[in-house]
């Protein structure tokens, strides 16, 4: 037996073989856990909760910079509207005061004068110049122009003629403008006033015009000349619908008339680089678009440049022919460009967050897994054949009570180990004791048989020789030889035959009052024992044994005739059958008062052929069959003598029904 | 010079043997060869040794001379005859004198054993009594006639 228990079973998972570690496992699982919860806590913070009023970081930004929006396309519409306001109270001011009216009737009666006179129009403008009515008008106009600070220039103009005929400008005196769009409308039936935004024909420039009839200074419906103001938007309308840094750089403010086409220059040039020019520029983007038809509201879409962008758009209608829209639009990525920027520095934070949670979960996955990778490695220390292995832990948690049960099932397994190689030892040392038994059986038997062989042989050749001497006497003492040997033989067969049949038979086993055998056995030897004069006596009080009946008789019956051979010269000869407790376990006797038994000789009496007295009769098989029949009962034999001429007792135990033979234990 | 013992004083031998039959068997066979003048037979180990070392009944020299030779069985009752030949063979007086094994085993074990305790010879019995018989006779010769003691002159 080796001192590796070769526990050689199936190897669960192989050690090259790949397999996740709980430690591992435990950081996929925890980890990716993590990592989905902060992804899902981030994007329901940007993008809302679905199904609930939280509507994210993204939608709050985007409605503000709408409210935003809409704040400044509210403003910006309020002041366009009154500016225009004021601009046309400016006109119709102007165009109502007497003091004009009068200045232009009387200048228009000196013009009349002069064409009459047949004036050439060189020298009438000249000679007008000069007129105190024209000086005084002119005068007027420019005190006017000067206060507001608004216009271009403030023009009159004859209403039959279409000439200038009294400006803030010189230079325009005499100008015919019956063609502008502002003068020639203002004229049609039903207008008094006329407002558009166009070239102006004297210089180039995108202009807001302002016209308005003035009435003859005598009867009020009869038009006589018309008052034009124009303004140049890029100073004046532009600075007003500047959007400042409330939007952002992005931000930007847009005019369209109503044929969408834009009255203001773009902030941005166009997708093709170009620069678009007002008035020509027909704005397709959406929101420049329903403003124009008279739309307003909010609007996420693409702008002239192809630029996604967040747009408020307003309509305003100034008469009730006239309307612009209104577009106050921001980039999308500028409005953005914050919520991306905390994103972006919300994923470091995330990252940075994850990494310390992996960093926490391998610390605890470590602390959590140690005892039990301490457990594995010991599991397959124990596998290995290492039985002295330990955990000795000491927390108590699930995996510590694992750890203390594994310590104490090792413990466990190294008891049976050890108690198993005992009983190996003791098994062994028994087949040995009862090999070496065999031997001596097998050498005491092959002698002791020749021994008679060899007294019959020998007497024979003495028998032949007395014979032809004719010496009767030793004739017959050598047949007498003869006889003896053969019948000595014969009885020794006999009892080795029996011996063998002990070791084999193993009979049932029955519940009987020793009584009843002990009875059996002194009526089976009751001639023997009267010849003998020996008197037995048997204790009443003989418990129930738990033997097979036939074989314990024969036990009795051997230790009768044993007790009754060996008497030597006591003249009452005595045996009895009785029983004892020793330490709780009953013993069973037969006792004599005959020759004893030396001590040294106690062990030697029950050996096969060992007889302690040459002459006394039996084959010195009787006692080796008496243990024989214990033994394989499960009991044990023993002779108890004081010595010499003090009688010997016999004693033996048998197992009780339940209990465990002796060598089985 | 030898053959002086023979027709000289008598020549003693120490039979230890525990069957009877086979005792007288050695004794009729000495007696047919007229080998020995004096056989003495014990029957167990335990008288032998009594003899050897004149104790008890065996106290009297004259009853009971030191032999020759003895003649050793080794299956005895009380004393076995290992025991009785190691107890010759360690006593001063008694090692000396020529102890013959003569037995019915043949076993190995035996025959190491007797050497082991220095017996002189080793001798099985023979089942044939012709052999027997002519066994004697040379033992006879052999110990008693041709063989010579310290204590011969």
């Amino acid at each position: 037996m080796s001192d590796k228990t070769s526990i050689n079973t199936v190897r669960s998972p192989d050690k090259k073989e790949f397999f996740l570690s709980i430690r591992s496992k435990m950081l996929i699982y925890f980890g990716s856990m993590f990592i989905l919860i902060l992804i899902i806590y981030v994007l329901s913070e940007i993008f809302g909760i679905p199904f609930t009023t939280f509507k994210g970081e993204y939608k709050q930004h985007q409605s503000e910079v709408f409210r935003n929006l809409n704040l400044f396309a509210d403003l910006k519409k309020e002041r366009l509207l009154s500016w225009m306001k004021d601009r046309r109270a400016d006109t119709r001011i102007l165009s109502k005061s007497n003091v004009i009216k009068f200045y232009v009737a009387s200048l228009q009666s000196v013009i009349h004068e002069n064409i009459v006179n047949g004036v050439q129009e060189r020298e009438l403008w000249n000679k007008l110049r000069k007129e105190k009515s024209y000086q005084a008008l002119t005068q007027h106009l420019i005190i006017d122009k000067t206060s507001h600070g608004v216009y271009d220039s403030i023009q009159i103009a004859d209403a039959s003629t279409g000439i200038i005929i009294a400006s803030t400008q010189d230079e325009d005196l005499g100008i015919g403008i019956s063609e502008n769009a502002s003068f020639s409308n203002v004229l049609k039936p039903g207008y008094e006033e006329f407002m558009n935004i166009d070239e102006d024909p004297l210089s180039d420039i995108l202009k807001l015009f302002i016209s308005r009839t003035i009435t003859h200074v005598d009867n009020e419906d009869q038009t006589s000349a018309v008052l034009i103001m124009n303004i140049n938007p890029d100073y004046f309308i532009k600075p007003m619908l500047h959007t400042g840094g409330g939007l952002g750089q992005t931000g930007e403010a847009l005019l369209v008339n109503q044929d969408m086409k834009i009255l203001t220059k773009l902030k941005y040039p166009l997708a093709d680089g170009t620069t678009a020019k007002p008035l020509e520029y027909k704005i397709s983007s959406k929101p420049a678009t329903l403003a124009a038809l008279g739309e307003e509201g909010i609007i996420a879409t693409k702008d002239y440049r192809g630029e996604r962008v967040l747009a408020a758009f307003r309509h305003i209608r100034i008469t009730s022919e006239l309307g612009w829209g209104l577009v106050i639009k921001r980039d999308r990525a500028e409005v953005f460009a914050p919520l991306r920027e905390s994103i972006y520095y919300r994923i470091i934070t995330g990252i940075i967050l994850a990494l310390l949670t992996l960093g926490l979960i391998i610390v605890i996955a470590r602390g959590l897994t140690r005892p039990i990778r301490r457990l594995s490695r010991a599991a397959r220390e124990v596998e290995d054949g290492n039985l002295d292995v330990r955990i000795s832990t000491n927390t108590s948690d699930e995996v510590g009570v694992l750890a203390t049960a594994f310590d104490s099932m090792i413990h466990q397994v190294q008891d049976w180990n050890k108690e198993l190689k005992k009983q190996v030892h003791a098994r062994t040392a028994e087949l040995e004791a009862k090999n070496a038994e065999l031997e001596r059986y097998t050498y005491t038997v092959s002698h002791d048989l020749k021994s008679p062989l060899i007294t019959i042989k020998g007497f024979l050749g003495l028998l032949e020789k007395d014979a032809i001497k004719g010496d009767t006497e030793r004739v017959k003492r050598d047949v007498s030889r003869i006889h003896n040997a053969a019948e000595k033989m014969n009885q020794l067969l006999n009892d080795l035959l029996e011996l063998s049949k002990v070791g084999q038979i193993i009979s049932t086993k029955e519940e009987v009052p020793l009584n009843d055998l002990a009875n059996e056995a002194v009526s089976l030897v009751r001639g023997q024992i009267k010849a003998l004069g020996v008197k037995i006596e048997i204790s009443p009080d003989l418990p129930v044994v738990y033997v097979d009946r036939r074989r314990l008789v024969e036990v009795l019956q051997n230790l009768i005739n044993n007790a009754a051979k060996h008497m030597g010269k006591q003249p009452e000869p005595r045996i009895e059958i009785g029983t004892r407790q020793d330490n709780g376990e009953d013993v069973y006797y037969v006792r004599d008062n005959g020759i004893g038994i030396e001590s040294r000789y106690h062990e030697n009496v029950f050996g096969l052929f060992n007889k302690l007295d040459h002459k006394s009769e039996g084959t010195g098989i009787g006692l080796a069959i008496v243990r024989r029949i214990v033994e394989v009962h499960g009991g044990r034999i023993w002779v108890e003598s004081e010595g010499k001429e003090k009688g010997s007792t016999f004693c033996f135990t048998v197992p009780k029904k339940g209990e465990i033979p002796d060598h089985d234990k | 010079m030898t053959n002086n013992k023979i027709n000289g004083e008598p020549v003693t031998v120490l039979l230890v043997e525990d069957n009877e039959a086979h005792a007288e068997l050695v004794m009729r066979s000495f007696e047919e060869h007229r080998i020995a003048n004096k056989v003495y037979h014990v029957c167990d180990g335990e008288k032998a040794l009594d003899y050897l070392f004149r104790r008890g009944d065996y106290a009297d020299h004259e009853k009971s001379p030191l032999p020759h030779v003895i003649l050793l069985d080794l299956r005895l009752p009380k004393v076995d005859g290992l025991e009785v030949l190691k107890e010759i063979k360690s006593s001063n007086e008694l090692d000396k004198i020529p102890t013959v094994i003569f037995t019915t085993s043949n076993a190995e074990i035996d025959v190491a054993k007797a050497y082991e305790y220095r017996a002189n010879s080793y001798l099985v019995k023979p089942v044939n009594f012709e052999k027997f018989s002519k066994l004697l006779n040379d033992i006879g010769f052999y110990w008693l006639a041709w063989n010579y003691y310290p204590w011969d002159d």
